[in-house]
């Protein structure tokens, strides 16, 4: 519990200071804040995790001076979740599940969970942010993003998350 | 009342949904003056002291480049000194004071993009003045707390500028179309007016914040196939926005003055 706080504070300053001002070859921008919102265990209906997303979200808009933004992204994106995770894992798996990682889920099924938040994550960002929806250059930026998040993600829940999933799920 | 309780109680995890993408689509899609700008002095307070810190850390690693700049701004300074002191009145119709400052947060993806800069109304800063850089113009200075000002950018979809083409004197705006923060839309320019590409766009100071001169950017494109009398022009922002440090803030001494006149014009 306390290296899951103090994970969630790295990952939110590395966010907040640093990567929130970054544009990487202009299309690449990484939100470690996407590792929060996709991996935390899942709850039937929980009002926490959306107040939760809300809050991460209003801080970061207010370090981010976009008012709204990340608050409304980040609370559609855990709704999505919420609803996606069931579709993917299942409701009786996913109760015994403690962290949506790579290692309990299986790369083929946290392909399938993580590509569509993650996609769904940057497109609304980008709607937020930006004027241009359909263009070219955004959709270049949804696209790239997307893929160098997941892989990001997915670096780092094989450098920071260890198995712990019971082998019948296997 | 039993029966709306349970139906509340039934659909609280909805209702929770509901009820917050409420909140945030508020803040998102309000114009609302008043909550803007609580929202942005309580960001300028709170996350303007812990970014003047981070600012603080970063600029050791900045320094040689930073001198660089300078030295270039420098010998470009001397450059026009010389040339200003040939105008013996110069000192006289001083109308231009320079408040330099540090940009301590900076955007540049979004449609509209904000500068944090390190100084506030203790320094002099006022709601209206104008931001410049050695390599032109930065944007207008939207809010300000007691020590830091939060200043709206030229790459802000919602920033007109006033400006001249300079080879051609033809006044015209200047507007960001939120897509590539390199390129500016040069607007209003009529069809029958000779222009170029290469030409240089300057301020006009009409709009009364910036000294006449400054260099907005250069003509890249010129479109005239458009349904309107206007041309369709790109041009190239001579600010590079993805490194920017310094500023100048632009305090212009007889503001007060002209807008006085000019306000006592229109109601007579």
């Amino acid at each position: 519990m306390k290296n899951n706080i103090l994970l969630f504070g790295i990952l939110f300053l590395l966010q907040v200071f640093v990567l929130n001002k970054v544009l990487f070859y202009q299309y690449i921008i990484l939100s470690p804040i996407l590792i929060i919102l996709l991996l935390y265990k899942y709850q039937k209906n929980s009002k926490e995790s959306l107040f939760f997303s809300f809050l991460i979200g209003f801080l970061i808009d207010i370090f981010n001076d976009s008012l709204g933004v990340y608050a409304l992204t980040c609370l559609i994106i855990v709704y999505f979740r919420n609803f996606w995770v069931l579709k993917i894992v299942g409701e009786e798996k996913t109760e015994e599940i403690n962290t949506m990682t790579v290692h309990e889920l299986g790369i083929l099924q946290n392909t399938l969970y993580a590509i569509p938040i993650i996609v769904l994550f940057f497109s609304l960002l980008s709607l937020f942010e930006s004027d241009l929806f359909f263009s070219i250059n955004n959709l270049l930026f949804i696209i790239i993003s997307s893929f160098i998040n997941y892989i990001f993600i997915l670096l780092f829940q094989y450098l920071f998350f260890d198995y712990t999933i019971r082998d019948e799920w296997r | 009342m039993r029966n709306l309780i349970k139906l509340i109680s039934l659909y609280n995890y909805s209702i929770t949904f509901y009820l917050l993408l409420l909140i945030s689509s508020y803040f998102l899609i309000t114009e609302n003056f008043v909550l803007k700008t609580k929202y942005f002095n309580s960001s300028n307070y709170i996350a303007g002291s812990v970014f003047s810190a981070q600012s603080r850390v970063s600029e050791y690693f900045l320094l040689k480049k930073k001198n660089t700049l300078l030295e270039a701004e420098n010998k470009k300074l001397k450059e026009s000194l010389t040339n200003i002191r040939s105008i013996n009145n110069f000192i006289e119709n001083k109308q231009y004071n320079f408040i330099d400052a540090e940009i301590i947060n900076n955007s540049v993806r979004k449609k509209n993009n904000y500068i944090t800069i390190n100084k506030g109304t203790k320094h002099g800063i006022k709601k209206g003045m104008g931001v410049i850089s050695n390599l032109g113009i930065v944007g207008k200075v939207k809010y300000v707390s007691d020590n830091f000002a939060t200043i709206i950018s030229l790459l802000n979809n919602s920033y007109f500028v006033s400006s001249l083409v300079k080879n051609s004197n033809t006044l015209s705006s200047v507007n960001w179309n939120g897509n590539d923060p390199k390129i500016l839309n040069l607007l209003y320019v009529p069809k029958h007016i000779d222009i170029q590409k290469g030409d240089s766009v300057i301020t006009s100071s009409f709009d009364t914040i910036f000294p006449k001169g400054i260099l907005i950017g250069e003509i890249v494109s010129i479109n005239k196939d458009t349904n309107s009398n206007f041309y369709d022009i790109d041009i190239m922002s001579s600010q590079n926005f993805y490194n920017l440090s310094m500023v100048y803030v632009v305090d212009n001494i007889l503001y007060q003055e002209k807008k006085a006149l000019e306000s006592d014009t229109d109601e007579k």
